[in-house]
């Protein structure tokens, strides 16, 4: 085994993230304080059966939104379905957080609706009329309707590459549309829906922004609640722990799914179907209905409740700075675009010279982080610079380094870098993936150098999905709460906090202007990515 | 001592234990020359290309190149300084270039040599003229295979290694492409080493062929000689020309075969008389003549264009191959009786 | 060029490491474009720099805690007692709010020497004037809110809430402790609906006819009177009125937004200085008439709003000292957490 800079620096790269991993792992032992000893229990009952009960009913609000929107999008021709298509990934520029804010605006009493009402009929109190939708069930509607866009995604990709062979098969032993769709169509897109799910899944275990804005205790709140009010950071490490086992337990699940699916689509030898079953009038006009319905309910109604409290409002805007809150937000995302870029190409570049098998294990586990909610995150990444501080560097006589790590940029960076590494990593991987190593020996062979050809050959060839990750990046950054609430510095502000600052403290007005200008920046850039998000591969 | 243009001193190729080849002896004489290295699939002739081309390392002998160690045990020149061209077996043009752009990367690099190679030319001969300006996912396998080739080419490298170069080429195209390949080795004086598992194609482009079989090279000779003179009885099996029979020395020149009797020529090797050998029998060999009271059962017919193959079964049970001309207006059906000219006379005799 | 701009990309990577010569670092939970108002107002007279860092009073607890002796922490600014007491309970709070200036502004039972009241609020009863009758409130007490009568006609916030937790932990002071836990299930079982929502929803509940009574601050009806929340939640505030509770005794729970002096705070001249210029009739005639909370000092009167419509001639509670709200802290969650309050 050759220790080279490859590997020295996917190790650095590995123990950055798996530190602090660690570090909520290493303090399940820890005895708790016995403050509290006996409402543990209770809490973490009451934690665990709301989890469970959020994490089941957006599994299965997101299985049927998404897959049944895949589906008609991609085998049937209805009105807007060529718009429906990427109009749906538009659901990724409301975070679950804002959809909680709009669901408030407009459903609490004399809220958005009573006003709607009043307009249309008259006075008259129609307050009692209205559903609430707060609490839990606030919270499985926020986050579905923000989250069934993974599902859909790759189901839809699934979906494609169904080959017609198999449809016509179908067809050919006499099965109803119904039945092709129950006893073809849907088990053969299992893996992916499954991978979908996992994903969701997961962001639904990690949710803290619209969970913490319905006041629903969940093992993430809970984990930021007993480390909070309680300060007992060895209880909230051993929530941490519980919701780990969770959440790595659905990790390998996606890892599997998303390779088993990649296996069925290249069994299947995966051509496009070139036609799309037309539909009569009345199943089209469902068929749209449905589509309209999960585009207006995921995106139109977020974005029309956050522009019309802009406009009734219209203080707030002046309030706020938005230019650096611009500027704030595109420095961040541009910095850690980056680093995150850069160390993944090197890591992906160092596993590709090197084909070293202590490498690609570390590079599995640093792919880990995203699994780990941005809560765990910030808590376990302040407790182990605060441990390493007192305990090593002050030790050795040097200044304290608490200063470099909490509330500055640098810390900040860190963080979402242990979080969003994997996107990173996967992307650029899976873009390395397409290029042949004998295309590197044939440019070695040419003349070049490593450097050249990495700087010629590969490059060049990443470029696009380079542009991808970036984005990819810059959407999570934009939407991130719990990470930059904690570890921001001073007067630095994203849209993200700004708008969860003011809508923690009954300022939910003022929380539409950054709001929109959230969910508009993000869909920009989705509609600039739609076409990678979209394109064939389960990517 | 002569010196050769290239030279591999007992190496022995391995890939982490896997496709291992021991003490391999080769060398090409002339600047210019082509060799080819035949064998199975999976016996390492693809690591034996990877290593001269400087992918892999080696612990044991020397690899020499115009009288310069590239790779021992303590030296390995990088590949990208070894001036020395890889036409991958697989697809490896690089995949965001047009194929006209991947084909002259490979003039950037500067060559020691001063050979003038006219990228027209070889566009022209390959055929590749029409998919110059499409890009490698909208080729072919065949094409992709020329435009890599032609890449190899252009480069204009010391040594040109070819990795089964005409595999995926469609068979009608294969013959013109050999020739008109063969053609532009010579005429730019390209020293090339072919790999191959094709006999036909290694006997066409080579001077010389490496037979490789068991994890080691057996016969290292030019086509002639491997085809009619084999070393070794694993030559004979892989080259799948000819049935060893068990015969006995008669005499200087004449052995003795249960079921053909007596047949005579001259022996490569001396064996005393008396001894039990095993002879090659070409199909080439055995003459038909259907007035011979030799006759042996058809259990076969094959139509191979110019001959036919007949399978003769022996009273022993051994099958026999012979061709026969297939403008033969008498021809045999399975079942019937064959007639062999006798007396048996070979050209040489081959024995082990 | 490049590379005075990688010199700047990489500095600015460490900017919280330097600090600027004249400034006052606030941990700042109080979000009200007033505030900041304030801080620039002070800015511009001092030439004091004010750094803010926004979050939930929860987070900013912890990040003092974490960084310890080397916090940049200055002063920690939240609208509650109970936290400013529980932070002074952890040690991380230092003497200093001494000044004469201070101690003349701000009553006894509102300070300590680390932390001082700056604005008040009351934690007080709205009502449906349709359907509650003067007779029924007559008298009414925050012990009052577990009479049976009030079955299903209470709304109040979660448990969680932190001046929930403080009007809970006032009662533990006065009552104790189990008297207050038979008084919290006498609330819940009272109780219209599973808490939810702000203090907002709770009055609007009131207003829409989900319940008759509910418990919520004092700025919040003003807020929603102001007609700065739009039309509906002012016509929703008129169907509401203001009852103060715990007349005839201690008086009414009072809470602060105060501030904090964080121990090791590198700049806490220029802190407590801040303090002082909050504690000014001008500051806090600014707090009155922009989060209509009531004044800190003497001298200043509320809104016109506030005292227009909840009326300001009330009896605060002056007696029980602010400092036993952190006190009695983990003691009221635990005895609301028994009651099965969500």
């Amino acid at each position: 085994m050759r220790i080279n800079f490859w590997f020295i620096s996917s190790l650095f790269v590995s123990l950055i993230i798996i530190v602090p991993i660690l570090t909520v792992f290493s303090s399940f032992f820890e005895n708790t304080t016995n403050y509290f000893e006996i409402l543990k229990n209770t809490f973490l009952f009451e934690y665990t059966l709301n989890s469970i009960c959020l994490l089941v009913s957006v599994l299965f609000l997101t299985f049927i939104i998404g897959t049944g929107s895949a589906y008609l999008v991609s085998f049937y021709e209805f009105p807007l379905s060529n718009f429906f298509k990427w109009a749906l990934i538009l659901s990724f520029a409301v975070p679950p957080y804002i959809y909680a804010y709009s669901l408030t605006a407009f459903f609490e009493n004399y809220g958005t609706a009573y006003t709607i009402l009043k307009n249309l009929f008259g006075e008259a109190n129609y307050n009692s009329h209205i559903p609430k939708f707060d609490g839990m069930l606030g919270s499985i509607l926020s986050i579905s309707f923000s989250l069934f866009g993974y599902v859909y995604i790759l189901t839809r990709a699934s979906f494609l590459y169904q080959s017609q062979q198999l449809i016509d098969l179908g067809k050919n032993l006499g099965f109803s549309s119904y039945k092709s769709f129950y006893s073809i169509i849907l088990p053969s897109a299992r893996p992916a829906i499954v991978a979908g799910l996992s994903l969701v899944a997961m962001e639904t275990l990690a949710e803290f922004g619209a969970v913490d804005f319905f006041s629903i205790n969940t093992l993430t709140t809970g984990i930021y609640n007993s480390w909070i009010a309680f300060d007992d950071l060895a209880f909230a490490n051993q929530l941490s722990f519980f919701l780990l086992l969770f959440i790595f337990a659905l990790f390998i699940i996606e890892n599997l799914s998303r390779k088993k699916a990649k296996y069925h689509f290249n069994s299947r030898g995966g051509f496009k179907r070139k036609e799309k079953f037309k539909l009569s009038k009345s199943k089209a006009l469902l068929a749209f209905i449905f589509c309209f319905l999960v585009f207006f309910l995921s995106f139109l109604f977020p974005l029309s409740q956050m522009l019309y409290w802009t406009i009734k409002f219209p203080e707030n805007l002046f309030d706020l700075d938005i230019v650096n809150l611009l500027l704030n937000t595109i420095y961040l995302v541009f910095l850690s675009s980056i680093i995150l870029i850069l160390f993944s190409l090197i890591s992906n570049y160092g596993n590709r010279v090197s084909n070293n098998k202590i490498l690609n294990l570390l590079s599995t586990l640093s792919i880990s982080g995203y699994a780990i909610p941005g809560v765990i995150l910030a808590v376990a990444f302040i407790t182990f610079i605060a441990w390493f501080d007192e305990t090593i560097i002050k030790t050795l006589g040097f200044l304290s380094i608490k200063k470099i790590f909490f509330g500055s940029i640098l810390g900040l960076v860190l963080v979402y870098f242990i979080r969003f590494y994997s996107l990173a990593f996967n992307g650029i991987k899976s873009g390395y993936e397409k290029i042949n190593i004998n295309v590197d020996e044939s440019a070695y062979l040419l003349g070049y150098s490593k450097r050249k050809t990495f700087m010629n050959i590969h490059i060049p060839f990443l470029r696009n999905s380079l542009l991808f990750v970036g984005i990819l990046i810059s959407l999570e950054i934009i939407r991130e709460l719990p990470i930059t609430l904690i570890l921001r510095p001073f007067n630095f502000e994203t849209f993200a906090t700004t708008a969860y600052i003011s809508a923690s403290e009954d300022l939910l007005e003022a929380a539409a202007v950054p709001s929109l200008f959230l969910i508009l920046i993000a869909a920009f850039f989705i509609m600039i990515t739609s076409k990678y998000i979209l394109r064939d591969n389960n990517e | 001592m002569s010196k050769n243009f290239f030279e591999i001193k007992d190496v022995t190729f391995a890939i982490g234990g896997k496709n291992k080849v021991n003490d391999v002896n080769i060398s090409i004489k002339n600047e210019g020359d082509t060799i080819c290295i035949l064998g199975p699939s999976g016996i390492g002739k693809t690591t034996m290309l990877r290593t001269i081309a400087g992918l892999e390392k080696i612990n044991k002998g020397e690899i020499i190149l115009k009288d310069k160690v590239i790779s021992s045990n303590k030296i390995h020149i990088e590949p990208e300084k070894r001036n020395i061209a890889l036409s991958f077996q697989e697809n490896s043009l690089f995949p965001h270039y047009s194929v006209d752009k991947n084909i002259h990367l490979g003039i950037k690099k500067n060559s020691s040599t001063d050979k003038n190679i006219n990228s027209k030319e070889i566009i022209k001969i390959l055929n590749i003229e029409d998919i110059l300006s499409k890009y490698p996912h909208q080729i072919s396998a065949g094409e992709a295979q020329r435009a890599s080739l032609a890449r190899s080419l252009i480069s204009q490298p010391d040594l040109l290694l070819l990795d089964e170069p005409l595999s995926n080429v469609d068979q009608s195209f294969k013959e013109d492409i050999q020739v008109a390949l063969k053609q532009l080795l010579n005429k730019n004086k390209i020293t090339t080493i072919v790999v191959t598992h094709d006999s036909y194609e290694a006997f066409y482009l080579g001077s010389k062929c490496a037979l490789v079989l068991d994890n080691e090279v057996k016969q290292f000779d030019d086509p002639y000689n491997v085809y009619h003179f084999p070393n070794s009885v694993e030559v004979v099996n892989f080259l799948n020309r000819g049935i060893l029979l068990p015969a006995k020395v008669t005499g200087g020149n004449s052995l003795e075969n249960d079921d053909l009797g007596i047949i005579k020529g001259k022996f490569i090797k001396h064996y005393p008389t008396g001894s039990n050998v095993k002879l090659l029998l070409q199909p080439e060999d055995l003459e038909h003549d259907d007035d011979s009271n030799l006759k042996l059962e058809v259990v076969d017919r094959k139509f191979r264009g110019t001959n036919f193959i007949y399978t003769l079964k022996t009273p022993s049970n051994r099958l026999i191959p012979v061709a026969v001309h297939s403008h033969h207006w008498e021809q045999h059906e399975v079942n019937e009786k064959f007639g062999i000219k006798r007396p048996i006379e070979l050209e040489h005799i081959v024995c082990f | 060029m490049k590379k005075i701009s990688i010199f700047a990309l990489i500095a600015s990577l460490f900017v919280s490491a330097f600090a600027v010569a004249d400034e006052v670092n606030v941990f700042n939970a109080r979000h009200y474009k007033a505030d900041a108002e304030l801080y620039s107002k002070f800015t511009n007279m001092t030439g004091i720099k004010v750094n803010l860092i926004n979050g939930k009073s929860g987070a900013l607890e912890k990040r003092i805690i974490s960084e310890g002796a080397d916090s940049s922490a200055d002063l920690y600014i939240t609208a509650d007692a109970g936290r400013c007491g529980a932070m002074d309970a952890k040690g991380t709070l230092q003497g200093g709010l001494t000044s004469a200036a201070i101690k003349d502004a701000v009553p006894k039972s509102f300070r300590t020497n680390k932390w001082v009241g700056i604005a008040k609020r009351a934690r007080i009863i709205y009502y449906s004037p349709e359907r509650v009758t003067g007779a029924e409130l007559s008298g009414m007490t925050y012990e009052g809110l577990a009479d049976p009568k009030w079955k299903g006609r209470l709304v109040i916030r979660k448990s969680s809430n932190i001046y929930n937790k403080s009007l809970v932990a006032s009662l533990i002071k006065n009552n104790g402790k189990a008297a207050t836990a038979a008084w919290a299930e006498g609330v819940v079982a009272n109780m219209a609906r599973t808490p939810t929502g702000n203090d907002r929803a709770q009055i609007m509940a009131v207003a829409a006819g989900e319940a008759d009574i509910a418990v919520a601050n004092t700025y919040y009806l003003a807020l929603m009177l102001s007609g700065k929340k739009g039309a509906e939640q002012q016509e929703a505030a008129k169907k509401v009125k203001a009852f103060f509770p715990n007349q005839n005794d201690r008086g009414t729970h009072m809470n602060v937004s105060c501030a904090a002096l964080v121990k090791g705070a590198p700049n806490k001249a220029n802190a407590v200085k801040l303090v002082e210029f909050l504690l000014t009739p001008e500051s806090q005639e600014h707090f009155t008439n922009n989060t209509f909370e009531f004044p800190m000092i003497d001298g200043v009167s509320p809104s016109p709003l506030v005292v227009n419509n909840l009326g300001l001639d009330f009896k605060q509670d002056m007696k029980t000292k602010l400092a036993s709200y952190g006190k009695n802290q983990a003691a009221a969650v635990e005895v609301m957490t028994a009651a099965g309050w969500k």
